[in-house]
């Protein structure tokens, strides 16, 4: 990866060019290449040197005037002078003027110039890496790449969030917990016109409901006990970018008036503060709770709701995508094979089966805790039926998430009854204030269906 | 047998081994030395002291590589006293030591 370090010597002197041109081609991936006049050097400049060492007395042109030139081409090219003159004077001129290093031809000079390389390489090694990081960064959240799915619900977000992208409108996100409501909301931010600009998200549930003025909007020193310092809320932060507000359902109803203001007035106060600031920021709200439903009740603010609504996007539970099942399951293996450095994990056909049946109250989440503990739990590189188990298996709660026939949810509370009582039919079926032939006549029904061969329903 | 004026330490140094190297470098010393002495003493002829100090500048760092300690000084004073045109009457007798000792130097290395 590592492109050619191309080191230009500029030096007059035949005997010592020699020996610095051999010493620094002492590094194999070092190109070193020798001048000895001005002009020579300032026309090979086209090609580009990472470096460049001058000799300050040079026959044709004075090395400062060589240093301006190289500066007026590339500024990014480092310099070093090398001079026999130790004179205090003339380094600082030159290190004003652009010279990345001085240094005076004695004993010293090689370990000098070694470490000054050593510094210019890992300098430009630094500014690649990070100029790399960055387009990382930005190609992450290219949101076809963030956000797996190609089932028809998630294709019809995707359209939704182009049209998020070209504008500035408020986007509120909704769907139950762990359906990925950041993930979209970062997809949206870095997808944005504000990407460079800072993505701050907020959780309202996490902060107190005393504190979340101040969390927002900032508070000056002294504007309450416990106020000891200037703060800049999370609005102000995210200045010239996005501020996600997750939860936004759970704020208070008076924080509900004072952010309707805000939002209307684009301008906010900090808490004890007087002056105004200018909101300039894009607003991302998420919520799992129907906001119309809380408008009803009276708990959230009919004009806030309004103003929130915005490009509504309503994320699909995980249950009605289907295939994407499989297919966030199978990056989340990938993910932890790379991130613990192991070979591939597959997943049977009967525990695929098993998680396209499943109705995943925690959405992505909880996928993702099944499927790395399954990748855990598994000896071999294959993931089985077994290595799959769900925390809330059986449980009544995530009973009503899936619909099906009022005899099957029949059958399943009195073998959930069944298990938990040791199958003790008595005590079941006292507890279910039923007849115990009623027990025993589903058990037998259950047995004749097992006879038949289940199908395996495409989703 | 008289002591070595110079040393090949340095040199050997930073070639590590690479013999063919430290052979290159003495003997582009063994030609460059003569061409210096030749270009000081026409300076100071044309009493052209500046272009002595020049010379006596360019020929400053073989002189320090190649270990010829006891013109390390005085190669610096050459070279400031051209350059400054100062100790103008020293300058002739500092001039003969130093070229007797590159001569020696040259003749020493070719003998080596």
């Amino acid at each position: 990866m590592a492109e050619e370090f191309k080191i230009f010597i500029v030096e007059d002197d035949v005997w010592y060019g020699e020996v610095i041109e051999y010493h620094l081609s002492l590094n194999p991936d070092v190109l070193v290449k020798k001048f000895t006049n001005g002009k020579d050097f300032l026309k090979a400049l086209d090609e580009q040197p990472s470096l460049v060492t001058l000799d300050y007395s040079l026959p044709d042109i004075t090395g400062e005037e060589v240093l301006k030139r190289v500066k007026e081409f590339n500024p990014e090219i480092p310099v070093v002078i090398i001079s026999g003159q130790e004179d205090i004077g003339t380094a600082i001129k030159l290190l004003k003027e652009g010279a990345y290093d001085y240094i005076v031809k004695d004993d010293d000079t090689k370990d000098r110039i070694w470490n000054t390389i050593k510094n210019i390489r890992e300098k430009t090694e630094l500014k690649e890496e990070i100029s790399q990081l960055k387009k990382q960064i930005v190609q992450k959240y290219d949101f076809s790449k963030s956000i797996i799915g190609n089932s028809p619900p998630m294709k019809r977000i995707f359209s939704l969030i182009q049209k998020t992208i070209g504008s500035n409108i408020t986007v509120s996100i909704t769907g139950e917990t762990g359906t990925g409501k950041e993930v979209v909301a970062k997809a949206i931010h870095y997808n944005s016109q504000r990407k460079k600009k800072p993505f701050v998200a907020v959780n309202i549930t996490a902060i107190p409901s005393e504190l979340i003025e101040s969390e927002l909007f900032g508070h000056e020193k002294g504007a309450f006990t416990g106020a000891i310092a200037r703060r800049i809320g999370k609005f102000e932060e995210a200045t010239g970018g996005t501020i996600f507000l997750d939860e936004i359902g759970e704020m208070d109803i008076n924080m509900q008036s004072k952010l309707l203001r805000v939002l209307q007035e684009r301008e906010l106060t900090r808490v004890g503060g007087s002056g105004i600031i200018k909101l300039n920021c894009r607003v991302l709200v998420a919520t799992h709770k129907d906001l119309a439903e809380e408008v009803r009740k009276g708990n959230f603010r009919e004009d806030l709701y309004y103003r929130l609504l915005g490009l509504p996007i309503g994320l699909p539970a995980l249950r009605e995508r289907g295939k994407d099942i499989l297919l966030l399951a199978k990056h989340f293996i990938d993910e932890y094979c790379k991130e613990n450095d192991i070979g591939k994990l597959s997943l049977s056909t009967s525990a695929q089966n098993k998680m396209l049946k499943y109705p995943w109250p925690g959405n992505i989440r909880e996928l993702k805790a099944v499927v790395e503990l399954a990748c855990v739990m598994t000896d071999s590189n294959v993931i089985d039926n077994e290595h799959i188990t769900f925390n809330s298996s059986g449980s009544i709660d995530t009973l009503l998430q899936t619909e099906m026939p009022l005899r099957e949810y029949t059958h399943r509370i009195v073998k959930f009854y069944l298990d938990k009582y040791n199958h003790d039919v008595v005590t079941v079926a006292k507890k279910l204030s039923i007849g115990k032939s009623t027990i025993y006549r589903m058990l037998q029904e259950e047995n004749a269906a097992l006879r038949v061969t289940p199908t395996t329903q495409d989703y | 047998m008289e002591e070595k004026l110079y040393s090949l330490d340095q040199l050997e140094a930073l070639a590590s081994g690479d013999q063919a190297f430290v052979d290159k470098m003495v003997d582009m010393f063994i030609h460059m030395a003569p061409e210096s002495v030749d270009r000081m003493i026409n300076a100071l002829a044309d009493d052209n002291l500046e272009d002595l100090g020049a010379a006596a500048h360019k020929v400053k760092p073989s002189i320090d590589m190649m270990g010829i300690v006891s013109l390390k000084q005085k190669i610096r004073d050459l070279e400031q006293w051209g350059k400054n045109r100062i100790n103008v009457d020293m300058i002739p007798g500092l001039l003969d030591e130093v070229i007797n000792t590159l001569n020696d130097v040259v003749q020493q290395l070719r003998n080596r």
